[in-house]
């Protein structure tokens, strides 16, 4: 494939996973994730660098994709008063660009921009980082093997979760 | 209740206190009012000693990071001979801050506004052009440095406070300040021969709601079944998943039944609950245990293990359960609050061990973990639903009043503590005496700060 036509499979795909998202088909969207895939959003030191070794600094979130089903099941499962009602959400993603680091192996990068609106505060919440995602050829689909952000404003109004970034 | 109309009359009525009666309420006002957030900003945090951080934050010579006290920006420093400082971030000259990274390394700060540039010291070494500045005498006669705060060190805990009058030496020293609960201290800095050290990465957050409420959250044992249930379902999963290959998280094979739970009260404000860990072979120290009980005895080494939440009044928390937080928080507004959050861990600790605390700490005390998103929403809950003087009194202090003694109790000897209160009881007894003495200070400390107001005639 040339640069552009991957371009193309590899937007595809991340606008199919924001879709899920924003639709909250979360069985849907965890099935785009391998099952050895790490959803990682590293934390910022306080002199302003990005936490880079998970097994010695901190993160946000470090999951595997057992520990997303878990958070899945917990925010569909009404026991989470802060995901209940689920905020609403809508996913913005551009300057989307692929390249294949290895056969069957894209690295993609892109910028999000998530909305999420709290039903019950009637506010509205805006993140914004730069996302690296790692597509793994599997069986004829690709499946998201890593995705890591690059959150970049780190000062969280009350709660994060995996549908809101 | 506004600003400028409060009277003493009101500062009393913020707690019904009657231990004849066996009645302890707290006013609804306490979370509410912009003019109790006022006198709690001039009279509490910029009054007394407040949490700034810690001295492994900043190991070697010139390294800084900048906090508040109250609403007053500082830098916290270690000056050229390695000795820690604290001082007001805001030059001498217009007021502006002369720092503005969370932290770092740096000889000098220079301020970007007229560039009067001052040393790791807080000195003023260079007022710009001040030869040709035709200054007075009276000028030259200041002191231009960074206006310094008093700082008090204990083993690496530094607190510092701001003196708005000019009586410098009139607050206790930091050991006198913290009295017992320098015990509770003690066994997280104790945990290795090596000392503390925070794990690099730092999470910030707000929630619309009070101080307080995060205050009392940190000591809250009856919120934590009916808050967190989600959590305790996640990991009592993993638990029968992995029954045969130990345990990753203290929570797995989490039972109340069988667990009790113990609460003390301090003098100045301060308070602690602790509790039997479910799953102690999921600490990372548990596996140093023989290292710890050696070097400590093992009264010591048992209460390390032990889920220890601690509150130095008013503004820091360590809670040691899943892992070790330091939390630490600005109040805002009176319905405001940021959160600063730390992961503490003992230096020297191995790889593995390291590796199953991050986890264990992301997953529980992150705004984006399991459980603390579920506080943080129970806290905006309590803040939308107290907005008017509808009702008086909260109910929510009266858990655990027939049981609490006054003074320390057995386990209390155990770490040789004298607190003004104890208590110990099952797990679902949820006290919540611990935070009657909390409150009694907190009222004291309004009422005191009010009266010199009143004496000076500054508010009528």
């Amino acid at each position: 494939m040339s640069g552009a036509d991957i371009t193309a499979v590899a937007a595809r795909i991340l606008f199919e996973e924001a879709r899920t998202l924003d639709e909250q088909r979360f069985d849907d969207w965890l099935a785009m994730y391998a099952h050895d895939a790490i959803f990682w959003v590293p934390a910022w030191t306080d002199d302003g660098l990005l936490t880079s070794d998970p097994e010695t600094q901190l993160s946000l979130i470090h999951c595997t994709r057992a520990q997303l089903a878990e958070r899945v099941g917990r925010v569909e499962g009404g026991r989470s008063q802060a995901s209940s009602p689920l905020p609403r959400t809508a996913h913005i993603l551009s300057n989307v660009i692929a390249a294949e680091i290895a056969p069957g192996v894209l690295r993609v990068s892109s910028v999000a921009t998530t909305h999420a609106f709290n039903i019950k505060r009637r506010a509205t919440t805006t993140t914004f980082a730069l996302v690296e995602h790692d597509l793994a050829r599997v069986d004829e689909r690709w499946l998201i093997a890593r995705k890591t952000f690059r959150l970049q404003n780190d000062y969280i109004a009350t709660m994060m979760d995996f549908y809101t970034i | 209740m506004e600003t400028g109309q409060l009277s003493l009359a009101d500062i009393d009525a913020l707690i019904d206190d009657r231990p004849q009666d066996g009645a302890f309420r707290v006013s609804r006002a306490a979370v509410r009012e912009e003019a109790i957030f006022d006198l709690e900003m001039r009279h509490i945090f910029e009054n007394s000693w407040v949490f700034l951080g810690l001295s492994c934050q900043i190991p070697k010579p010139h390294d800084f990071f900048t906090t508040r006290i109250g609403r007053q920006p500082v830098i916290v420093s270690r000056d050229g001979a390695g000795r820690i400082r604290c001082f007001i971030n805001s030059c001498r000259h217009r007021g502006a801050m002369v720092c503005h990274r969370a932290a770092g390394s740096a000889k000098r700060h220079t301020c970007q506004y007229h560039g009067w540039v001052y040393d790791s010291s807080g000195a003023c070494v260079d007022v710009k052009d001040e030869k040709q500045g035709a200054y007075t005498q009276a000028f030259l006669d200041e002191d231009h440095g960074l206006a310094q705060v008093r700082l008090g060190d204990y083993r690496g805990f530094l607190f510092g406070k701001l003196n708005h009058d000019a009586r410098p030496h009139d607050a206790p020293a930091i050991e006198d300040h913290l009295g017992d609960v320098r015990m509770m201290l003690d066994l997280i800095v104790d945990q290795s021969p090596e000392g503390l050290e925070v794990v690099p990465g730092v999470v910030r957050y707000t929630y619309d709601g009070n101080w307080k409420l995060q205050l009392e959250n940190g000591t809250d044992p009856y919120h934590f079944t009916s808050t967190h249930p989600s959590y305790i379902q996640i990991l009592g999963e993993r638990g029968k998943q992995a029954a045969s290959s130990g345990h990753t998280s203290i929570y797995q094979n989490f039972n109340q039944k069988s667990i009790s739970r113990g609460a003390f009260c301090f003098p100045n404000g301060h308070a602690a609950i602790w509790g039997e860990t479910p799953s102690s072979d999921a600490r990372p120290i548990f596996r140093r245990l023989a290292e710890i009980t050696q070097r400590l005895g093992e009264a010591r080494a048992k209460w390390m293990l032990y889920t220890r939440n601690l509150s130095i009044f008013p503004n820091v928390q360590f809670a040691e359960n899943a892992a070790l937080q330091m939390r630490i928080w600005r109040p805002l507004s009176a319905n405001k609050t940021e959160m600063t959050t730390y992961c503490l861990a003992p230096k020297g600790e191995d790889r593995a061990a390291r590796a199953v605390r991050i986890r264990q700490y992301e997953e529980f005390f992150n705004p984006s973990g399991l459980a603390t998103p579920d506080d943080a929403n129970a806290y905006e809950d309590c803040q939308a639903g107290n907005v008017t003087d509808a009702i008086g009194f909260h109910q929510g202090y009266a858990r655990g009043m027939a049981a609490v003694r006054r003074g320390g109790d057995e386990h209390a000897a155990e770490l040789g503590m004298n607190p003004s209160t104890s208590i110990v009881g099952a797990f679902e007894m949820g006290d919540e005496t611990v935070f009657h003495e909390t409150y009694r200070t907190w009222r004291n400390l309004l009422r005191q700060g009010l009266e010199r107001d009143l004496a000076h005639g500054e508010r009528t």
